[in-house]
């Protein structure tokens, strides 16, 4: 359904960023895409969801495409209107407007009536936010404003949901519950997920399919059990070692044993 | 006592009048981070607008007032297209330089248009006043400016809070680029910001020259009116509603009362003076948002 192919971004026409990233996103899947800081992540979803111009990013090579129609020369309105929602990184809730004139600002591009019913939904699937519903966002916790915007972006009705590190900063305890609510969304409906991690172990448990990104290129790619199995992926974003107990710290010298993939 | 109730009256008539230009500064600031330094020069021009309507094409009254609000709100959105969307994406201080120089521009067409002389609208209100019991005198142009200033407030503060326009225009002020991410047009909120800007102020033009008469010299009103919007809080509609009657009583009281003792007129610093105390004391103004900081 969503797909890019050979995707280059380049920013202010220098610095390359993407080198031909091509990634697919089928019909009713979770993908996630794996790698560590400054592998291009962000500016991944950031191509798709057509707001890298705000920070003068181009996609220079290859294409994105969007149920057979090309996205990546669109502006970043028209994108939302197709049913592509990016959840951005570090929980970007409307600070000065309540929960849920947040949740309504995700529907604002829908025309049918049926937004006090999806309110509902959200604050079923969320009840820690329904008990804020007239409280200014910007006060709510972190766990909080992370669920908020990615109710907020359900409320869009999207088609494929961009969710860029939802556990970022979060405690474990809340990165499992905000992870299954995640797969309960998935399961009740018939959304795709494209997921940005750096907490390898928790998004390869609800993706079906993952990509490994490094230095701007593919690495990696896979079904999530093969991933799991990956003695690479276990080394290095599963921190296990090869007998599949916890590695002890002592036995690596990380300087030496930096992976490089290519 | 009567004396400064009817003071009172004045200062707040005029007050609102200064909110409704402030309204103006206060949109876009919100939805762009620009100050429009223009924002005086529009208003007058709006009053001019109404007088041509009114005076040199000899109009019926409601006919003259559409004409003024649609020129009004063209105006806004002209300024938009062709000035202020190809700046989109350069510092935001080029873009205020710009409304200055636009100002200035304005100015000097009004200048060669109607020329340098007071003119004055017809009298629409029939002198006197309502009596308010024995002392306070409510005149009908004071009335006039009530009802109409309050009403375009009201209409405002609704659609801004209940509708989906409004919510559109609230969450671009918040955060732009989440703005654009949720399939809001944010172009078209920024026209809609200067249109209602334009409109609302060109309104404030019309009810303040119709009692002082049309020179383009009144476009100092837009100083005060940035007064209100700064003292106010730049980015709190409520806060400059508030603040504008608040300003206006102020002026008028030191009018009243110190300026016969000084034998100068402070009541054209008053507001300047005010600004300077909050800006060093209260820099965000009485209601502006402060960051949020989560404790």
């Amino acid at each position: 359904m969503l797909r890019l192919v050979n995707v280059e971004v380049k920013y202010n026409e220098v610095v390359l960023v993407l080198r031909g990233v091509s990634i697919e996103v089928p019909e009713r899947s979770i993908v996630c895409l794996l790698g560590a800081n400054g592998a291009g992540k962000t500016t991944t979803l950031k191509a798709i969801s057509g707001i890298l111009s705000a920070e003068s990013g181009k996609v220079t090579d290859g294409f994105i495409e969007f149920s057979d129609q090309r996205i990546d020369r669109q502006d970043a309105e028209r994108i939302a209107k197709l049913g592509i929602f990016q959840v951005m990184e570090g929980r970007r809730v409307l600070e000065h407007l309540t929960v849920e004139d947040n949740l309504k600002a995700g529907a604002l591009t829908r025309k049918d009536g049926k937004i006090k019913e999806d309110l509902q939904k959200i604050y079923d699937y969320f009840p820690r936010i329904a008990q804020f519903r007239k409280k200014t966002a910007g006060y709510l916790s972190g766990g909080e404003q992370q669920m908020l915007v990615i109710g907020r972006a359900l409320m869009g009705n999207p088609r494929v949901l961009l969710l860029d590190e939802p556990s970022l900063g979060l405690s474990p305890l809340l990165v499992q519950e905000i992870f299954s609510i995640l797969e309960k969304i998935f399961h009740d409906s018939q959304i795709s997920m494209l997921l940005v991690e750096q907490n390898a172990g928790i998004a390869l448990q609800i993706s079906q399919h993952g990509y490994v990104l490094e230095n701007g290129r593919v690495v990696l790619e896979g079904s999530a059990e093969k991933l799991k199995e990956n003695r690479e992926i276990q080394e290095f974003y599963l921190g296990l070692s090869e007998l599949g107990q916890r590695k002890s710290y002592r036995e690596v010298k990380h300087y030496k044993r930096r992976k490089r993939w290519l | 006592m009567n004396e400064a109730l009817n003071f009172l009256i004045t200062g707040m008539a005029n007050g609102f009048i200064y909110s409704m230009i402030a309204i103006g500064f206060t949109l876009i600031i919100k939805c762009s981070r620009v100050f429009n330094f223009a924002q005086g020069e529009i208003t007058i021009l709006g009053a001019y607008i109404f007088y041509a309507a009114i005076v040199q094409f000899n109009l019926p009254l409601p006919i003259a007032i559409l004409m003024t609000a649609v020129a009004a709100v063209f105006l806004g959105i002209m300024i938009e297209r062709m000035l202020i969307r190809p700046t989109i994406g350069q510092p935001i201080l080029s873009t205020v330089i710009l409304t200055l120089a636009l100002g200035g521009v304005l100015r000097s067409l009004m200048i060669l248009i109607w020329g340098q002389d007071l003119l004055s609208l017809p009298p629409f209100f029939p002198k006197g006043g309502v009596h308010l019991g024995q002392v306070v005198t409510l005149s009908y142009p004071h009335i006039f400016f009530f009802a109409v200033s309050i009403v375009l407030i009201v209409l405002l503060g609704i659609y801004y809070s209940y509708t989906r326009g409004g919510l559109a225009m609230r969450v671009t002020a918040d955060d732009i680029v989440v703005a654009r991410l949720l399939g809001i047009n944010v172009t078209r909120i920024l026209a809609m910001s200067w249109a209602i800007a334009a409109l609302i102020g060109g309104a404030a033009g019309v009810l303040l020259t119709s009692v002082t008469g049309i020179h383009y010299g009144a476009v100092e009103v837009g100083f005060k009116a940035m007064t209100v919007t700064l003292v106010g809080g730049m980015e709190s509609l409520a806060g400059v509603i508030i603040m504008g009657p608040v300003l206006g009583i102020i002026e008028t009281m030191v009018a009243g009362y110190i300026d016969p003792l000084l034998g100068g007129s402070i009541s054209e610093v008053a507001s300047f003076i005010i600004l300077l105390i909050f800006m060093v004391f209260r820099p965000h103004g009485i209601l502006g948002w402060k960051t949020i900081e989560r404790v």
